[in-house]
């Protein structure tokens, strides 16, 4: 890929930013990456002057400061700050808009076969609760990627009965990236609302909403942007369907009482309407350092650098450790690397990593639902890395894996 | 005598300005005497930075920040003030003790000076500050 490259001494900076690289080797970013210290020092500083001054007095005192998360957010994405809106976490942000949907029987959600477990879930609870139908989209298995002529067919012949695209940008199991700028023209040249799911992506490539047509996006804090858990932020966009959504949670942030309007009240306009008075400040502060600590690198270094240990990790795996099958697929791979490895359940695979402080994870098949049933796999293991990961360290896992047979 | 000093005796034609970034942003420029340290400074006009062991270092309370150019011009910190500097809430490349910085016509001419939005005060040997 070319580019802008990080240096070898660009490493040793973002290493000796993560205090966590001295204590244990993380590739669980997928998970939650380990945060770098001006994230933690954001957070504790704002939690200690909550502590000494008040929780509403500090947050009045770092009005500044919070306003310009908004900016930093609106920055990494290409769009304007009164389109981001804080979010208790990426699922809540996604379920403010799935379940604010005036949805009934016989509508069509349309989605791909690696979804996510939770957004299945909804699926299944909509369309127990109002009769939705659920369409699942294949991969082309030529890219491997999500088949975009297989969407157009989809949204083309159901017409005005498809009533939203709800897609997961990287799937939780996997390293592939689908395309997301050829599913948003579908959805706009048909006029269908499109929710992503931007979990996986952001924070670990370029996200461009001028590239990328959606009506929604939703992001967590923890993963591959490095920030701290039990926060997120939402994208709803100005042009887009979501915009004057009337959210099914109202409070004091999001509306106001209006005795001269025929409710009684005013949804408030922007993407304010999907927030809530209560929130952490400490969180939200934290993720606006990990989005600016990320735009200092660049969205595109950091990808360069992840795709490279990915692929030297993918290639490892296969090159020296018997009995590994890499499971990621797709044209365009990320910093996800899921494997098998025979005659070994991932569970202990993990357990046995874990005993040598190396953090991987194993996902499930109930995470990935229509994926895993049609690949018959009960779970696989996923090694994430990151930008601050070495190639040391993708020794060391290499070493402790060999030694698991 | 706390402060040290009279601020409407200060001579003009050898006082050092010195900019007072406060807690809200707002800013004051006060004309120091050379020898005054910063927390001198802020008691003998009335800005709000404490310093609860009274110059001894042994408290964090006078954190301040300085700007960057002054900084470097600024012998470096000793063992002790480093010491207690540790212990500052929100502590930044140019922190500095404020009983420790003294205005200086060399070094020191317009060094502006920023207030941390909180102290960790903690009870010294036992030595609680009475207000002044």
């Amino acid at each position: 890929m070319a580019g802008k490259q990080m240096t070898p001494s660009d490493v040793v900076e973002a290493r000796s930013d993560t205090p966590g690289t001295r204590s244990v080797i993380h590739f669980n970013n997928a998970g939650a990456a380990l945060m770098p210290q001006p994230v933690l020092d954001t957070v504790g500083e704002y939690t200690e002057l909550e502590a000494y001054k008040g929780g509403y007095e500090a947050a009045a005192a770092a009005k500044n400061k919070i306003d310009a998360v908004y900016q930093s957010i609106a920055g990494m994405l290409s769009c304007s700050p009164d389109e981001i809106a804080s979010v208790e976490n990426a699922t809540r942000g996604w379920d403010y808009i799935f379940y604010s949907l005036p949805f009934s029987a016989g509508d069509v959600v349309i989605t791909s076969e690696t979804e996510y477990g939770s957004n299945v879930t909804s699926f299944l609870q909509m369309k127990r609760s109002r009769g939705v139908l659920v369409e699942v989209i294949p991969n082309d298995p030529s890219t491997g990627v999500l088949d975009v002529s297989s969407l157009s067919n989809a949204v083309a012949t159901l017409g005005k009965q498809a009533k939203l695209v709800a897609i997961s940008h990287i799937p939780t199991n996997n390293g592939v990236v689908h395309p997301a700028e050829k599913i948003g023209s579908i959805c706009r040249e048909y006029d269908i609302p499109f929710l992503l799911d931007a979990c996986q992506s952001v924070g670990q490539l370029p996200v461009d909403l001028g590239q990328i047509h959606c009506d929604a996006l939703t992001a967590t804090s923890r993963k591959y942007l490095r920030g701290p858990r039990g926060q997120g932020f939402l994208y709803v966009n100005k042009q887009g369907h979501f915009w004057d959504l009337e959210p099914m949670y109202l409070d004091v942030r999001s509306a106001r009482n209006d005795e001269s309007s025929p409710s009684g009240y005013q949804v408030l306009p922007g993407a304010i309407r999907y927030e809530n008075f209560e929130r952490s400040y400490a969180n939200w502060l934290g993720m606006g350092t990990a989005v600016d600590y990320a735009c200092k690198w660049g969205l595109d270094v950091i990808e360069r650098r992840i795709c490279f240990l990915a692929e030297t990790l993918r290639r490892r795996l296969e090159d020296e450790v018997k009995g590994t099958t890499v499971t990621d697929y797709g044209d365009r791979k990320c910093g996800i690397v899921s494997f098998t490895i025979e005659g070994v359940e991932g569970a202990d695979v993990k357990a046995a990593l874990a005993k040598e402080k190396i953090n991987v994870s194993c996902s499930k098949a109930s995470s990935t639902p229509f994926d895993m049933r049609k690949r018959k796999l009960s779970s696989v293991v996923r090694a994430s890395v990151h930008y601050y990961n070495s190639e040391d360290e993708i020794t060391l896992l290499i070493e402790a894996l060999k030694r698991l047979r | 005598m706390h402060g040290g000093y009279d601020v409407s005796k200060v001579d003009p034609a050898t006082a050092v300005e010195m900019e007072f970034v406060d807690r809200d942003g707002s800013k004051r420029t006060v004309l120091a005497p050379e020898g005054a340290s910063v927390l001198d400074v802020a008691h003998a006009n009335d800005i709000e930075l404490e310093g609860a062991c009274e110059g001894s270092l042994a408290c964090s309370t006078c954190h301040v920040y300085v700007d960057e150019d002054t900084y470097g011009k600024l012998d470096e910190p000793t063992d002790d003030e480093n010491d207690m500097l540790d212990l500052a809430f929100a502590l930044k490349e140019n922190s500095r003790l404020g009983c420790q910085v003294v205005a200086d016509r060399k070094t020191t001419e317009k060094m502006e000076i920023t207030l941390p939005q909180a102290t960790r005060n903690m009870a010294v040997d036992g030595y609680v500050a009475k207000p002044h």
